[in-house]
């Protein structure tokens, strides 16, 4: 293979790396908690702890008041009507990335399709409901690739996956629940931004759902979630964690402040870490301002001999500005101090996002990201997202 | 609790500048490879891109002291298995990490950008990361911090040459580890890194 042929693969593969990377799962947005005066997850989302499929009161809200300009947020654009044990929907998005790591190759681009997912619920009697995800998940597997010399999966029984699918009892969307199956353990700020570190590096990255069974209260004055975890031993495509996670919030000052506090304790290959955090929210009405920030802190204890624990800490703040219906302006500084004795092992970031719902159904997403690892090169990404849900 | 309260004085007090932190492969696959790689897509066991598998520390170390090719044209006489009772062969390849030369290891390559596609490719490693998986390396690739060193190493610490294999990633194959000695090679007693008559191709029978 010639040197030009080489770099031209090495460039293909970098670019596709980096697509499927960036791949994105639908989670509620957290910027319109409080800001909107919706403060449960719950009020617009089937899902105690949000994300999936929207609910009808989502559906209005998104119709009548979250897009800039007015339509039918219901399925299809209310053309079919389900019947009312039956809820469905779907996210489709596409994107185009422009990310620059001072590759030798220089800066890559794509444009891809980002996520293809329906999303089904069905009402049972006694407040039981049985939701799942199906979606199609790219990948780039190229079988002159070099293969590991065990357990390799077949990529081709890969392809569609299930992201979440569980069984639910949640009498009324205000009081107790019980969900058994797959999907994120509520926890932390669930922004749909996988690749923001306190997703990605918490066990909340793209595809990592566990299994779980999870039991809480969501009630308008504070909402409790217990979650103990499991991986999915089938198919390999989730975090390969165990554990136990907790999730407790309250909203004060008349809904416009919320404060949680977060635990996770997840056992994994090399590791276990115990992971307390925090979570606060603030919404300044006059300026329309809505202040959010988490830390978490992360005890490492590893399996190695002779390898002592260790203690990670990540953090986010920022701020989402909502000057218009419809657009969301969120700006947001990271930090991933992987190991605090270590000054320079650690990643800053900082990332604009700019988010358009000019119809029912409809987001454009502009997101420009900074990454800054220490005494490295920076990392770039320039990334726009079109996205339309039924 | 106790160390919850006290890490804002340490970040306050700006950390330290030194890295206490063990070139192990124990400490470095779950602190740095396993958040960093093995994301769902990439290099997870489900996945496993390039045949990398960074899901646990087992199959990560596999990954990089070991590496397998479709070869069409393989033999069992090479040390070519055949593939999920396929009529495919698998033929080992050059491994990502030679052991006590961070100068020649693929990996070290990729991690820094220098003739190769950078990985990761979304956010690269602090630079005390890449010295400390480098510090690794010079100490032998170790899977255990008291165990031998990788496979790849011979006993005079040269390297072993593969058969010339391209990889996906357009990096540099078996000549590449023959363009001259590393600086950082401890254990380079020989000089310039050659061919020796009996550098064939890694012949590991998968683990």
């Amino acid at each position: 293979m010639s040197s030009s042929a080489r770099r031209n693969v090495a460039l293909f593969v970098a670019v596709l790396g980096l697509v499927l990377c960036a791949e994105t799962a639908a989670h509620a947005y957290p910027q319109w908690q409080l800001s909107t005066g919706a403060v449960r997850c719950n009020e617009c989302h089937y899902a105690p702890g949000g994300g999936g499929l929207i609910n009808g009161f989502g559906r209005d809200a998104i119709g009548s008041e979250l897009s800039t300009f007015e339509g039918d947020g219901n399925l299809l654009h209310g053309t079919v009507k389900p019947p009312s044990w039956l809820a469905a929907g779907g996210d489709f998005r596409g994107a185009f990335v422009a990310n620059g790591v001072q590759d030798v190759n220089g800066p890559a681009y794509g444009a891809f399709p980002l996520q293809a997912d329906l999303y089904a619920r069905v009402a049972l009697p006694g407040g039981i409901s049985a939701s799942a995800t199906v979606g199609y998940r790219g990948q780039a597997r190229n079988t002159d690739s070099p293969i590991p010399p065990e357990d390799f999966q077949g990529s081709g029984g890969s392809r569609f996956i299930s992201r979440e699918h569980y069984l639910m009892w949640q009498p009324q969307s205000v009081g107790p629940y019980v969900r058994l199956g797959r999907y994120y353990a509520p926890y932390g700020l669930r922004f749909p931004e996988h690749l923001l570190y306190i997703r990605r590096d918490l066990g909340f990255d793209l595809l990592r759902e566990t299994y779980n069974l999870s039991g809480g209260w969501v009630l308008p004055a504070w909402e409790l979630h217990l979650t103990a975890f499991a991986p999915d031993f089938i198919r390999n495509m989730g975090s390969d964690e165990k554990g136990f996670a907790a999730y407790y919030e309250r909203r004060l000052l008349g809904d416009k402040l919320s404060a949680a506090l977060q635990t996770r304790i997840a056992d994994a290959p090399g590791v276990a870490r115990i992971i307390w955090g925090g979570v606060g929210r603030y919404y300044f009405e006059p300026l329309r301002t809505l202040a959010m920030a988490e830390v978490d802190t992360v005890h490492m204890v590893f399996e190695a001999s002779g390898v002592p624990s260790r203690t990670q800490l990540l953090a986010i703040a920022g701020l989402a500005v909502l000057p218009y219906r419809g657009v969301i302006l969120t700006l947001l500084g990271e930090r991933n101090q992987t190991d605090v004795a270590v000054r320079d092992a650690a990643w800053t970031a900082g990332t604009l996002l700019v988010n358009w719902f000019p119809y029912p159904h409809v987001e454009m997403q502009l997101m420009g990201r900074l990454q800054f690892p220490a005494n490295t090169d920076v990392a770039k990404t320039l990334f726009i997202q079109l996205h339309y849900f039924l | 609790m106790r160390r919850a309260a006290i890490l804002p004085l340490l970040l306050a007090a700006g950390c330290s500048t030194g890295d206490d932190r063990p070139a192990a492969w124990g400490y470095i696959s779950p602190a740095i490879f396993q958040p960093a790689c093995a994301t769902s897509s990439c290099h997870s066991r489900g996945v496993a891109q390039s045949g990398v598998d960074f899901s646990d520390p087992d199959r990560g170390y596999a990954s990089l002291t070991e590496s397998w090719f479709v070869d069409p044209m393989g033999t069992t006489d090479d040390g070519c298995q055949a593939w999920k009772a396929q009529d495919t062969l698998v033929c080992p390849g050059k491994p990502f990490v030679i052991a006590y030369d961070p100068g020649q290891s693929r990996l070290v390559k990729m991690l820094r950008a220098l003739g190769a596609a950078r990985m990761p490719p979304d956010r690269p490693l602090p630079e005390v990361d890449i010295r400390l998986v480098e510090n690794w390396i010079l100490d032998g690739a170790r899977k255990t911090v008291d165990g031998p060193p990788a496979p790849t190493a011979r006993p005079d610490g040269g390297t072993i040459i593969d058969a010339g294999t391209t990889n996906d990633a357009g990096v540099s194959d078996a000549k590449d580890a023959l363009d001259g000695p590393s600086a950082e090679d401890p254990d380079a007693h020989d000089g310039p890194s050659a061919a020796t008559p009996d550098g064939g191709a890694h012949g590991g029978g998968g683990t």
